[in-house]
């Protein structure tokens, strides 16, 4: 390696690590996603949680096994069941009369996506207190099932999309950086002045970019283990590959964007809202489930649904065939390779000119 | 006159820049957009329409009324209005465990051997036989969800059975308790003043601040500061043409509102005197960045780590309640917070929170106050 390639990287890396809005969305926003989003998964646990029901009316005390296993609160009056219900003392509650009986929900953004479930569990419980309901005749006995080699938990899911969505956004913006922001400022230009060859220019300046990625990366790991206790059981052989595959491929996007907008400060519009449309449909959030089934299909055609498939791969919470990790591996560095070359040729080597 | 010219100028020349209308008119409302169509299902009272497939695995063909009440709760989920539930048999459980790691399905559920001797049992014999079915999941949410879909399912179809189809001598009625006020919960009630705030910060954090950078940094300032036209001109030109980008946002979001369940609130004097309150006190974001920065290439960075942070940690998204408690003191002081909660109290019908209107007021007094004192050397240096 010579010392000019060296003496670049070492510049970028500078310039890289100077760049306050590089730092932010690359290693700081994923940070302030894993605490906030972290915090909203771990408080709803795995959906094992036991609810509060509060209840007040007419009732005997043998209604409470009728609740079990969750936890039941009894209330004087049915103002004061009301109350508890709004100061968040319970999560539902129910005012019990001889044949009649009212459940009360509370509507507010926490508990609405949880409602339809509460309220049919307090209805049946109810009833089943009705006929002296004496044993179930069928149960379901629940089986956790690991989708990969390891046992995982809704936030492993959540901090593997965390981390895909970085390599994305450090990627992307990473290319508009190198190509945009710097032919725009006529580093380009200077730096072809020299001596120095295309390539030196575009590897150097991707390498500090995919540095840039794996330290993203290493924050979200030990933060994650730190806040929550997420132990994801890399194997960093196989990781490595995948931050380096997807942060070229990722940059490759990047240049895609840079061609179709042109200007680089319309590039950076483009690709932040592709990182918002991408956020939204990446399945990491919330389950695609929920979103309208005409809009499912949008997923597929992300091209971060596909890194974060390998990265719940290399943790060991997702199965994979290995010749389609291969495949996609190979089409990361393979198609993000060739529009590097591409860049480097269209807004590089013209500069040398 | 002067200030009417000035500000068509400015205003021309501020949408004349694709990224300004872009942001601050756009973006609030394809977001809007966005979130809407994707969860305001969830947060109705009916829940979400999910979109999940079982796996069945018999380890042993049912039969007689076993079989006739499972399939018949199989064929009542998938044909449920709304839902697009499926089930489909397997052959082992490691096939419907394979189709399950697959995303082919969401959760298998296994008949064990002798289910169907629960027959007995459901026919009122002296019998005492229980079934345990076996539900195989995974930790995905749609899975989860799957899960607890079943459970209720299940529950319900044991109620059924016990009562052989009689109706049990018990009537519900179902009561809301909003914790927001009397106003039913709806989500677009939740996001609209969000999104209202949205524009009102991106003006507040971007435009502004960096407008004022630009015009000192492209000689404008010196330019007006020569001619005829006074401080106070500049100044009021400049606040015009951010209200009349405001104002056109506003108006695209008022609109697409119109295509969606907000409530008619919105059109509310209160709501609408609460909004120009917001529009006007927001402002101290701006005002305090450009008493501070005097370059470009750090108001850049700077504001934009600001304003992600202000809107993840202001409600505007989700309820602070979920930001964890070591950062929800930048709630507790940040006015985007306040504001957004008065807006959302308004379209509640519950009062306006006290801490709604000294906040946002004692920030834009600190910020203000700051902002004249620099702009005063600003404007003598130029």
């Amino acid at each position: 390696m010579n010392n000019r390639f060296v003496n670049l990287t070492k510049t970028f890396m500078k310039e890289t690590f100077r760049n306050k809005l590089d730092i932010f969305f690359t290693m700081l926003f994923p940070v302030l996603f894993i605490i906030i989003f972290g915090n909203l998964f771990m408080l709803g646990g795995n959906g094992e949680e036991a609810w509060d029901i509060g209840i007040a009316g007419e009732y005997e005390s043998d209604i409470e096994a009728y609740f079990s296993p969750h936890e039941m609160a009894t209330y004087d009056s049915e103002v004061e069941l009301q109350q508890a219900l709004e100061d968040g003392a319970v999560d539902v509650g129910v005012h019990l009369r001889e044949e009649t009986a009212t459940v009360y929900l509370l509507e507010s953004f926490q508990s609405m996506g949880e409602g339809i479930f509460l309220q049919q569990f307090v209805e049946n419980a109810i009833r089943k207190y009705a006929i002296d309901f004496e044993e179930e005749i069928t149960t379901v006995e629940d089986q956790l099932v690991a989708a990969g080699d390891v046992e995982a938990f809704e936030i492993d899911y959540l901090v593997t999309g965390i981390m895909g969505l970085s390599l994305l956004s450090g990627g992307m913006f990473a290319t508009i950086g190198v190509f945009g922001r710097y032919k725009k400022q006529g580093v380009i230009k200077r730096f072809m002045a020299t001596p120095m060859k295309p390539w030196e220019f575009v590897v150097s300046a991707s390498l500090t970019k995919v540095l840039l990625n794996f330290l993203s990366i290493l924050v979200i790991v030990y933060l994650a283990r730190f806040l929550y206790g997420v132990t994801l059981g890399f194997h960093w052989g196989i990781f490595l590959i995948i931050i380096l595959t997807s942060s070229i491929g990722m940059m490759g996007f990047g240049v895609l964007v840079l061609l179709v907008f042109k200007k680089t400060e319309t590039a950076l519009t483009g690709a932040s809202i592709l990182y918002v449309i991408m956020t939204f449909f990446s399945r990491v959030y919330f389950p695609v489930a929920f979103i309208p089934d005409q809009f499912q299909w949008v997923s597929r055609l992300l091209p971060v649904t596909y890194i974060i498939e390998v990265l719940r791969y290399a943790a060991g919470i997702e199965e994979m065939a290995v010749s389609y990790f291969l495949l996609l591996n190979l089409i990361f560095v393979g198609v993000g390779g060739l529009l590097l070359i591409f860049a480097s040729r269209m807004f590089v080597s013209t500069e040398k000119q | 006159m002067k200030v009417r010219s000035l500000t068509t100028a400015m205003i021309k020349d501020h949408f004349r820049t694709f990224e300004v209308i872009f942001w601050t008119v756009l973006f609030p409302t394809g977001l809007f957009i966005l979130f809407t169509s994707i969860f305001s299902q969830v947060f109705t009272e009916g829940g979400v329409e999910p979109d999940l497939h079982y796996g069945v695995h018999y380890e042993e063909s049912t039969y007689g009324l076993t079989d006739g009440i499972f399939r018949g709760v199989f064929h009542e989920m998938e044909s449920a209005e709304g839902s697009d539930f499926t089930f489909r048999e397997v052959d082992s459980r490691e096939a419907g465990i394979e189709l399950m790691r697959d995303e082919e399905i969401d959760a298998l559920i296994e008949f064990p051997p002798g289910f169907s001797e629960i027959n007995e049992r459901i026919i009122g014999e002296d019998s005492e036989e229980t079934g345990t079915l076996q539900l195989y999941h995974t930790s995905r949410s749609e899975s989860l969800l799957a899960r607890d879909i079943f459970h209720s399912v299940i529950d319900e179809a044991n109620l059924q059975i016990v009562t052989q189809g009689q109706e049990i001598p018990m009537e519900f009625e179902q009561q809301t308790v909003t914790e927001e006020g009397e106003e039913d919960f709806r989500y677009e009630n939740f996001i609209f003043p969000a999104m209202l705030l949205l524009s009102i910060l991106t003006i507040s954090f971007f435009d502004m601040p960096l407008g004022l950078l630009d015009y000192v940094e492209r000689g404008v300032l010196k330019k007006i500061n020569a001619s005829p036209v006074k401080p106070r001109h500049y100044y009021i030109a400049l606040m015009a043409t951010q209200f009349a980008v405001l104002l056109l946002a506003m108006a695209v979001l008022y609109l697409t509102s119109t295509f969606y369940d907000v409530s008619a609130r919105i059109y509310s004097l209160a709501f609408i005197a609460y909004l120009l309150f917001s529009s006007i006190t927001a402002l101290s974001f701006g005002l305090l960045l450009s008493a501070f920065i005097k370059k470009t290439a750090t108001m850049a960075p700077v504001s934009n780590i600001l304003f992600f942070i202000t809107m993840f940690l202001s409600g505007l998204y989700f309820e602070v309640e979920v930001v964890p408690g070591f950062l929800r003191w930048y709630s507790v002081i940040n006015p985007a917070t306040h504001l957004v909660n008065g807006l959302r109290a308004i379209l509640f019908e519950n009062p306006i929170p006290t801490a709604s209107f000294y906040i946002p007021v004692l920030w834009f007094a600190g910020s203000l106050g700051a902002f004249i004192i620099n702009q005063k050397k600003v404007m003598q240096s130029e």
